[in-house]
């Protein structure tokens, strides 16, 4: 009996002793680090801070409340960093409404580290402050698998007053699964009253460079250049100072009044009017509105907009089409060529009234049309080439399919209009030639400077092996054959030398951009970034020559730093080529660098049309 | 007739008046009488050919082999200080008397007497700057026989103050007493004069080690204005002390315009002579007259940075946050130049020591394709001192242009050791040990002395690293998605850009991690100073440097025509200061021997433009790689260095 007794008391104090463990451990323990915290409902209904331009692999929660919404738990008005909204993690052992996000969501590999910041606001008084902004993640079960925070601790926390909490975690020996709950939190461990605002998370940490190898490392011994390996040295063009040109316009059509010069619109420069020696114009389509061209007069330093009367009107869409020129009947000119889905038609031009007159009206006469699409050569699902090939001062076009087969077509002239006539095609496939449009990309040009003619650089890339090669050709006349340029003449392919490849999404510019109007070879690729070079043919390899980039421009708007950029080259101003160069941004933010549905003009890059070109430093 | 006399003896009284007042400004030149059993001493004037009321300024010539000598021929008409006092012989009898001066450096000393027991020395006492005759080997002088006549005799001598006034070993090279490696002390000087009579010196009762300031007592100096104003002979019967009220102030300033030398370890034989000029160059005349070299820096190999290949002129140009942005981005790693930041190869090409106008240019040479440079520019004082005010007055570059973009240079004014070798020790770090190396990890020796030790001014854009929970800020680091803007143009935190236009005055004692001081501690505490509070901050306890920052306008700093930058450098505290004048310094930094050990050995000063891997400043908004290199020479004048 008295056993038992003593067994009841026993069992009595080990009770005792038990709801006092608990009591404090309920009190002291931070379960917070090994239990997730609850999300609550809190946040669901809080309107997530406005995305659209936010920076890429973050969050920015400011605790606002959707309109009409019940204001939950956690969250009060009135006291806040930003907006009407904070939390709130009043007195001991209190929590903010955690963000919370699945690793799935946010992607599994960009947590290897994590940054987080909140606004805090202590209210006076003299209790010392200890408290943590916490990030967490935790399993399916809610159980942690990784608690880190900054620590809020006295001596120095401010009261009274926002001030700011920042935090970096390297998280990269956490194993995140997709349904891995990452959390953002504020623990107030101490008596004080605190309010939190504007929770940020960034994750994902530095991205590396790309490429792998640095060539140049002067610690080892001075830079000796390695043929065709960067870095290259730089040239700069810089910004003509033109009049009249508005922000997205090349001329002042009337007082005030400016038209647009979209880079979507087709558009091309040539020498297409009569009497104004040595310099290009610019024939442009705008999007419901007639093509009108833009010619510069050097007596008042500006782009005029020449209204352009045309017997047929050109129609303006947005599916394939080519604008070719070239001088296709001979004389100081050249014609342009319309191939449309549904017409094609060859222009030639006139001015009346004189370039600089601000009532300039470009005569527009028709040499050929087809508006019965009965020449299946000429359509937008051909790939057409327009140059002078055999050097005779007339331009032909050239026809070529995937098969690496070709067709070289003539215009002739009889009385006022003419039509086109064959005058050679492969009897052999040409090798480099033959791919599929995205693979195979063909452009004419004086790729060799003082060669009167133009030659073809093909660029094709392998679909396997994603290897590109090129061949540039120059046609034999007597042999109406593509021969390759490179020596020995069997060798077909040029060398690639470096790792500056040409592709066939590359664009070429060939023109005597030069200072005193020197020839120069522009290579235009944006695979990733702007990349202009100079480049020079060599008999067997191409040889990068410079990097180009922009100078004399507005502040720091740069050209290249635009999600849209169309150079448009031609002797616009004098003897010596420049660019036209346009620049807008998309207001698609999945913009992928073909088609733009509409722009969005950036505070910090604005859009722009300048004319840029090489002068002497 | 009346009224004129009035207003003459008027006159005369406002006259006699403002005399009488402004004569009480001055301390008195001679003391007055104190009396012993034996003797009474008064008129004691510690420099009767010079008014010490007259701040001196260091002589240049020659010290940099005999060390700073006060006075030189130049100063004084034999370059000594003649002292004089008037003695009255009491006891009866004709008798000779000993007398000793000592001096000692005021305004950098410890307390002579131990603030708890002052019948102790006060702790590192005897370290303060304190000498007597030059030649150690004789004590006290005596006078000649003095007759018991009811009145005073003048007694005259002489001294100097000069370097290592103990006669030390540790700063002998051999034979040579290397007086430079203790130069005097900058501040002020008061002089004690002792007169005794010969048999407290025969009985001892004025100890060997006290009589001869170059002995010890079990091995430790013991500071004689201690002994006398304190210890044992403050009660000695027929010895007089007396510490005369006037006190000699001394201030260094090295002329920048004096000249650049090229030390010889620094640069190939062939190049020395290339760009020599009258104010720069190698040889004995400018070895001789040159108050600075040339500064040649340690590059550490952890500098090596893969930089973008771009040149710009930051400041010049508008070069902006996008245009980082995207540089930072958009370069392949085949395209970056990997290198440290360098040193200048030839001398004499990127400091000019302008000897017509008194000032010191120097420029970070700008970088060309092929030779892409971010080198380093500097020079440094050639004389060291032990403690001091000193103050630069200087036009460094800017270092932010117009839309707050860095141009990754950071200026510094800072203090280095003037060697390491074991003259110039530190003082004992008695709990563990310092860190045995400047360039040591954390697995470095512990060991009781270094000869490291560095005070900086570095001034560069940065962030700070208190209170702890602000560092680091949540940078968003983008992407390099050419087609989106916002991915890879992201804007800093906002309170990263609240402070756009300030650079961070980092203000660090290098302790080499001594964990002697009683607050020794790591991460962040605070430190109040004057009525502000400044946040100091240590890695971890093996970190060998404490930092102090503060914001400050880069424009005000580096846009003014000049600016004033101050480290007082005293034996418990340092405290950095800057101003537009040297009447409107602020303080910026603070620390004191109770969180960081003060070094106690012989410096220099050292002004720079230096390029720094911003990995060793944790947060940083801008990387020292994608900051392109220097399109333009970056320049930096100095035009004053006072140590006062």
């Amino acid at each position: 009996m008295k056993s038992k007794g003593r067994s009841y008391r026993r069992l009595f104090i080990i009770f005792l002793v038990f709801l006092l463990v608990c009591g404090l451990a309920y009190r002291y323990f931070p379960f917070s680090k090994i239990l997730r915290v609850k999300a609550g409902k809190a946040l669901s209904q809080i309107e997530p801070a406005p995305t659209g331009s936010e920076p890429p692999n973050s969050i920015a929660f400011d605790f606002e409340v959707a309109r009409g919404k019940e204001v939950p738990n956690g969250i009060v008005s009135g006291m806040a960093h930003s907006g009407q909204y904070a939390a709130k993690a009043f007195g001991k052992n209190s929590f903010t409404p955690a963000l919370e996000r699945l690793a799935g969501d946010l992607g599994t590999s960009k947590l290897g580290y994590i940054s987080i910041s909140a606004w805090i606001y202590v209210k006076p008084g003299g209790d010392p402050v200890s408290a943590v902004l916490v990030l967490a993640a935790s399993n399916a079960v809610g159980v942690n698998i990784c608690w880190k925070g900054t620590s809020l601790k006295d001596p120095g926390v401010p009261r009274g007053k926002w001030f700011k909490m920042n935090g970096q975690f390297d998280l990269r020996d956490v194993k995140f699964s997709k349904d891995t709950r990452v959390q953002m939190y504020f623990w107030n461990n101490s008596s004080t009253d605190i309010y939190v605002d504007d929770y940020y998370l960034v994750y994902g940490g530095p991205a590396p460079r790309k490429g792998d190898t640095t060539y140049v490392d002067l610690t080892k011994g001075p830079y000796t250049a390695k043929f065709n390996y960067p870095p290259f040295p730089v040239v700069c063009m810089r910004m003509e100072d033109i009049g009249g040109m508005g922000a997205t316009s090349l001329a002042t059509v009337t007082e005030g009044v400016q038209e647009s010069v979209v880079p979507y619109y087709p558009m091309i420069s040539g020498s297409f009017i009569p009497g104004n020696p040595g310099r290009d114009e610019l024939f442009v389509m705008p999007a419901g509105g007639p093509p009108v061209i833009y010619a510069y007069c050097a007596e008042s330093n500006e782009f005029i907009k020449s209204r352009l009367e045309m017997p047929v009107p050109m129609p303006y869409s947005k599916g394939r089409q080519y604008l070719l020129k070239g001088r296709f009947s001979g004389g100081d000119a050249e014609q342009l060529l319309f191939i449309g889905e549904k017409s094609c038609f060859l222009y030639r031009f006139s001015s009346k009234g004189g370039i600089c007159s601000s009532k300039s009206v470009t005569g527009a006469e028709l040499l050929w049309q087809n508006v019965k699409f009965d020449n299946q050569d000429f359509h937008p699902n051909r790939r057409l080439l327009a140059e002078d090939f055999d050097g005779d001062g007339i331009s032909e076009i050239l026809e070529y399919n995937e098969t690496g087969a070709w067709k070289m077509f003539r215009f002739q002239l009889k009385g006022k209009t003419g039509d086109w006539n064959l005058i050679a095609e492969s009897h052999e496939l040409q090798a480099g030639w033959n791919g599929p449009s995205d693979a195979v990309t063909l452009t004419a040009g004086h790729f060799i400077p003082g060669r009167i003619l133009a030659g073809i650089l093909a660029i094709s890339r392998d679909e396997k092996t994603r290897k590109c090669t090129y061949t540039l050709s120059y046609y034999n006349t007597p042999a109406k054959t593509f021969a390759s340029f490179f020596s020995p003449k069997t060798r077909l392919f040029g060398k690639t030398i470096g790792i500056d490849t040409l592709k066939p999404d590359d664009h070429f510019f060939c023109g005597n951009f030069g200072i005193n109007a020197a020839p120069m070879l522009l290579r235009y690729n944006r695979d990733w970034r702007f990349d202009l070079k100079e480049i020079r043919f060599s008999d067997s390899t191409y040889h990068i020559l410079n990097n180009l980039d922009f100078e004399g421009y507005t502040a720091d708007h740069n050209p290249k730093y635009y999600e849209v950029l169309k150079l448009i080259p031609g002797r616009f101003t004098g003897n010596q080529a420049s660019f036209i160069v346009i620049g807008r941004n998309c207001r698609n933010k999945d913009f992928n660098g073909m088609d733009c549905e509409e722009y969005e003009s950036l505070a910090e890059l604005p859009d722009f049309i300048s004319v840029y070109s090489f002068v002497r430093p | 007739m009346r009224m004129s006399c009035n207003i003459r003896y008027y006159t005369a009284v406002i006259c006699l008046l403002a005399l009488a007042v402004l004569s009480s400004c001055k301390p008195h030149a001679k003391t007055s009488e104190v009396k012993t059993e034996n003797f009474t001493v008064r008129d004691f004037n510690p420099s009767t050919n010079r008014d010490l009321s007259q701040v001196l300024s260091l002589d240049y010539e020659g010290a940099l082999q005999s060390g700073f000598i006060i006075p030189t021929v130049r100063q004084t008409n034999d370059g000594f200080f003649d002292l004089e006092f008037s003695i009255k012989n009491t006891c009866g009898r004709p008798q000779k008397f000993a007398y000793k001066i000592y001096y000692q450096n005021e305004s950098y000393k410890f307390s002579e007497a131990d603030p708890i027991d002052s019948l102790r020395q006060g702790e590192n006492a005897s370290e303060n700057f304190y000498g007597s005759w030059e030649d150690t080997i004789s004590g006290f002088r005596e006078t000649e026989l003095i007759a018991s006549d009811n009145s005073f005799h003048k007694v005259s001598s002489q001294f100097r103050i000069v370097g290592n006034p103990r006669n030390e070993r540790r700063y002998f090279n051999g034979a040579s007493n290397d007086r430079w490696e203790r130069n005097p002390r900058v501040g002020e000087y008061s002089f004690m004069l002792v007169v005794t009579s010969p048999e407290n010196l025969s009985k001892n009762l004025v100890p060997a080690y006290i009589q001869f300031i170059n002995r010890t007592n079990n091995g430790e100096f013991v500071n004689p204005w201690y002994f006398f104003l304190y210890g044992q002979g403050k009660r000695l019967s027929n010895t007089m002390v007396s510490v005369s009220p006037q006190r000699l102030k001394v201030m260094a300033s090295p002329d920048p315009g004096s000249g650049i030398y090229i030390s010889p370890v620094h640069f190939k034989k062939e190049f020395v002579d290339k760009h020599a000029t009258t104010c720069c160059g190698q040889d004995d005349k400018m070895f001789q007259k040159a108050a600075f070299a040339q500064f040649i820096h340690y590059i550490d190999a952890s500098t090596k940075l893969k930089n973008i290949p771009v040149i710009k002129d930051v400041l010049g140009e508008n070069y902006s946050k996008l245009d980082y942005n995207w540089n930072a981005r958009f370069y392949r790693q085949e395209e970056l130049i990997a290198n440290t930041s360098l040193t200048a190869t030839e001398p004499c090409q990127s400091v000019l020591s302008d000897a017509a106008n008194h000032k010191i240019t120097m420029f970070n040479p700008k970088a060309e394709f092929g030779k892409w440079q971010k080198q380093n520019v500097g020079v440094i004082t050639r004389h060291p001192f032990t403690y001091g005010k000193w103050t630069v007055k200087c036009k460094l570059t800017e270092l932010l242009n117009k839309n707050n973009m860095w141009n990754g240079l950071t200026n510094a004014i800072w203090l280095i050791t003037q060697d390491q070798a074991d003259w110039n020790f530190r003082r004992e770090c008695k709990k563990g040990g310092y860190m045995a190396n400047y360039y040591g990890g954390q697995q470095d020796a512990r060991v009781k002395n270094v000869g490291y030790s560095e005070i900086d001014f570095e001034i560069l854009k940065t962030v700070p690293y208190c209170p702890s929970w602000l560092l680091p800020p949540a940078y968003n680091n983008g992407l390099d998605r050419q087609y989106d803007v916002s991915s890879w143009n992201v804007p800093f935190p906002e309170e990263i850009l609240a402070d756009d236009n300030k650079i961070t005055v980092a203000c660090t004692n290098w302790d080499m991690a001594c964990w002697d001081p009683v607050n020794f501690n790591s991460g962040c505490q605070t430190i109040d100073y004057q009525g502000q509070t400044f946040w100091a901050h240590r890695w971890d306890k093996n970190y060998r440097a404490i930092t102090e920052k503060t914001p400050e306008p880069d424009d005000e700093l580096f846009g003014s025509s000049c600016y004033y930058f101050q480290i007082d450098w005293k034996p418990t505290e340092i405290i950095w200061r800057i101003g537009p004048s040297k009447d409107k310094m602020r303080v910026v930094g603070y620390v004191n021997n109770t969180m960081t050990c003060i070094p106690n050995n012989a410096m220099l000063l050292i002004v720079t433009q230096e390029f720094h891997n911003t990995k060793w400043w944790v947060g940083s908004q801008y990387l020292q790689e994608n900051i392109p290199f220097p399109g333009k020479n970056i320049v930096g004048e100095i035009y004053e260095v006072t140590i006062e």
